[in-house]
């Protein structure tokens, strides 16, 4: 073992840097999303943003989530999943932007109609 | 397996649990699934380095199995063990190319374990649009396989003094 930066190591970094920037950067560019879709269960439910609402889902293997929908955002602000990664997520709002709670296997993702013909 | 590398292999467990107990407690600084140091990794580097990909493979099955009963839960375990496979497999085939350093090894193990643990979520949420969570992943991989890389060189050059 030795400490020494290596051509390779660059390689790997700069690689890493680049794929990581140019995807960050196409999804700055998406806009505003118009619908919440909630995958639960497998299940997926459409909401839309521009009604403030506040969802209780409960999943098939006793879970719990609550979902907020205010003022054109989706947060989470209620999960029983340890880790508690999707609560303290920022609320979304933009298109194809979202909150996963992994553990209780709830997807939340920001759908819009009109980019979808963009997205690409 | 002799009693010597027995008792060692039990010290650098603990030392790794205590690592991830250690983590746990930090707060989230960003809070995207996945994104962490992996502090405990720095013993599995050492063991790579020093005892070979089959000795290294053995300690991550187990650390990973303790740690999940012990902080995340079984869901855990399987985000883990295919991360720290996969990751495994990457950094022991890396490591064998002279033109990475303990520098480009972490890194590509960090990366490639986010990367195991996004094909898990792929099963688990069905939903392709999961991959759009790779490039952050990838970045914290950068920065925590730099930091990993890092300590592990110096866990390592004092380990060989005493061991």
């Amino acid at each position: 073992m030795e400490i020494r930066i290596k051509k390779g190591d660059m390689i790997v970094i700069i690689l890493g840097l680049l794929i990581a920037g140019i995807v960050i950067w196409k999804a700055g560019r998406q806009g505003a999303g118009e619908y919440a879709v909630i995958t639960a269960d497998g299940k997926k439910e459409k909401y839309a943003l521009s009604q403030n609402k506040t969802l209780q889902i409960e999943t098939g293997n006793g879970e719990k989530n609550v979902v907020v929908i205010y003022n054109h955002e989706v947060y989470m602000k209620e999960a029983s999943c340890p880790d508690q990664i999707c609560v303290h997520h920022r609320p979304i709002s933009k298109n194809r932007e979202s909150i996963i709670c992994l553990p209780n296997e709830v997807y939340i993702e920001i759908e819009s109609e009109i980019e979808k013909e963009t997205d690409n | 397996m002799n009693t010597k590398r027995i008792t060692e292999f039990g010290l650098l467990l603990s030392v790794s649990l205590v690592l991830a107990y250690f983590e746990s407690l930090l707060p989230v600084m960003i809070t995207v699934p996945g994104v962490k140091l992996g502090l405990a990794n720095i013993v599995t580097m050492l063991i790579l380095y020093r005892n070979g990909f089959k000795n290294a493979f053995f300690f991550m099955s187990v650390r990973v199995v303790m740690a999940g009963f012990l902080f995340s839960g079984i869901t855990g375990i399987l985000y883990s063990f295919t991360g720290g496979l996969l990751s495994i497999l990457v950094m022991s085939f890396a490591k064998q190319f002279s033109f990475f350093s303990t520098f480009g090894v972490s890194i590509l193990g960090a990366v490639f374990h986010n990367a195991g643990q996004i094909v898990i979520a792929l099963f688990v949420i069905e939903n392709l649009h999961i991959l759009y969570y790779f490039p952050v992943l990838c970045l914290s991989g950068i920065g925590s396989g730099f930091l990993i890389g890092y300590l592990s060189y110096l866990l390592f050059r004092t380990y060989n003094k005493f061991f």
